[in-house]
């Protein structure tokens, strides 16, 4: 069976942008509002501090006591690696869009300390976009492979695009010269940074 | 009408091109950190001869070298200090990271050059807003306009793109299904992760 690669690409390209549309528009409109965040209200948080007494098995280490402790107070959020600090304490550290958790486990492990930060509409939109890796709940491993897939979808449209405007446009100088100029800049800031 | 909408579809996707690649392939990078795309550990050393600034305080001091030394780059908060080898301070931009030592006695500065490398650049242009004090150019510091006109591009090709398809009368109900579906789950996973 002899494949129409012109038909396929154009299908790739519409139907890739088709299924990660909600995601590449949640991208766009919360990474416009990251590049001027000075247009929009200040980032302000309120914070409530509780200590509880936990229960922790003595043979669990500092990744399955993170695992434990999500379970434990019931947090839906995207789980990062625990931080050790010196005076013997372990900092858990649990994020979603506009919450940001941190558990301090004290030194007697029966004990944390726990702090709920609660931010505004603007940084719980934007949560949306700096939310990265694997790690927490299951609603957050869908999210990521989700984002994944949005970010394999960024790439075929670019390359499944340039190759239908190669395709469709008999008359290329336009495209060529748009394409070397944007190409040409982004070349150029990327040498600049890595030159100056 | 649809010839032109799908002329200027292209063209404005060329033109975003480049920022389709760079998204793509540093929010993979966000998400996995690929280990061959780390910093490298490029670094070296050398000394300069300069007429050191009247010190005011640490932020007035520091920004006023960097300026001599025709730098461009934030000065980080962190490991600044002044004691007896001299006054420290670190210089950062997405290309590289300067670890300045002013030495008062003999009005030189050693500097601790560490050059990234490309990949850091290229993913740190994802979220760069061009604003960098000190010598900075006009290239770079256009790039926050560069993105932004980029972003209002990728909307008039997603409205663009859209009306193309609305045009094609043979896959638009098959299309319009996977197009609500597609959305619809994307919300609700928004949505499940906010709550």
């Amino acid at each position: 069976m002899k494949i129409n690669t012109y038909s396929l690409v154009r299908k790739v390209h519409l139907y890739a942008a088709f299924c990660m549309l909600g995601f590449l528009f949640m991208y766009f409109a919360t990474g416009f509002i990251l590049l001027h965040e000075e247009w929009f209200p200040d980032v302000k948080s309120q914070t409530t501090v509780e200590q509880h007494a936990v229960t922790i098995p003595a043979s669990m280490d500092a990744k399955m006591i993170s695992v434990f402790l999500q379970k434990q107070f019931n947090i839906n959020a995207l789980r990062y690696n625990p931080v050790s600090n010196d005076d013997g304490s372990i900092t858990f550290n649990y994020e979603k869009p506009g919450r940001f958790y941190t558990i301090k486990l004290l030194p007697d492990r029966m004990h944390v300390e726990m702090n709920d930060s609660d931010f505004t509409s603007t940084r719980t939109i934007t949560g949306f976009h700096t939310l990265h890796g694997y790690g927490g709940s299951r609603p957050f491993l869908i999210y990521m492979f989700w984002m994944d897939l949005a970010s394999i979808a960024t790439l075929l449209f670019g390359l499944s695009g340039l190759y239908l405007w190669y395709r469709l446009m008999r008359n290329k100088l336009w495209g060529i010269l748009i394409l070397m100029l944007s190409a040409g800049y982004t070349i150029a800031v990327i040498v600049i940074l890595m030159k100056g | 009408m649809k010839r032109k909408i799908v002329k200027w579809h292209l063209y404005a996707g060329l033109l975003f091109f480049p920022c389709f690649i760079i998204f793509g392939v540093s929010s993979l990078h966000f998400n996995h950190h690929f280990g061959f795309m780390k910093k490298s550990d490029d670094t070296r050393s050398f000394q300069k001869q300069i007429v050191l600034p009247h010190y005011v305080d640490n932020k007035q001091f520091s920004e006023e070298v960097r300026d001599s030394l025709q730098l461009m780059g934030t000065i980080s908060p962190w490991g600044m200090a002044n004691d007896s080898g001299g006054f420290r301070f670190v210089v950062v931009h997405p290309g590289c990271e300067y670890g300045i030592t002013a030495h008062f006695d003999n009005n030189t500065v050693t500097i601790r050059e560490n050059r990234k490398g490309f990949w850091p650049v290229f993913n740190a242009l994802h979220a760069f807003n061009g604003k960098l004090p000190g010598n900075n150019s006009l290239l770079v510091s256009g790039w926050s306009y560069y993105q932004s006109f980029s972003a209002l591009v990728m909307l008039f090709s997603i409205i663009s793109g859209i009306y193309i398809f609305l045009k094609r009368k043979n896959e638009r109900t098959a299309g319009l299904y996977i197009l609500f579906s597609a959305v619809s789950i994307s919300f609700f996973i928004m949505l499940s992760v906010w709550l």
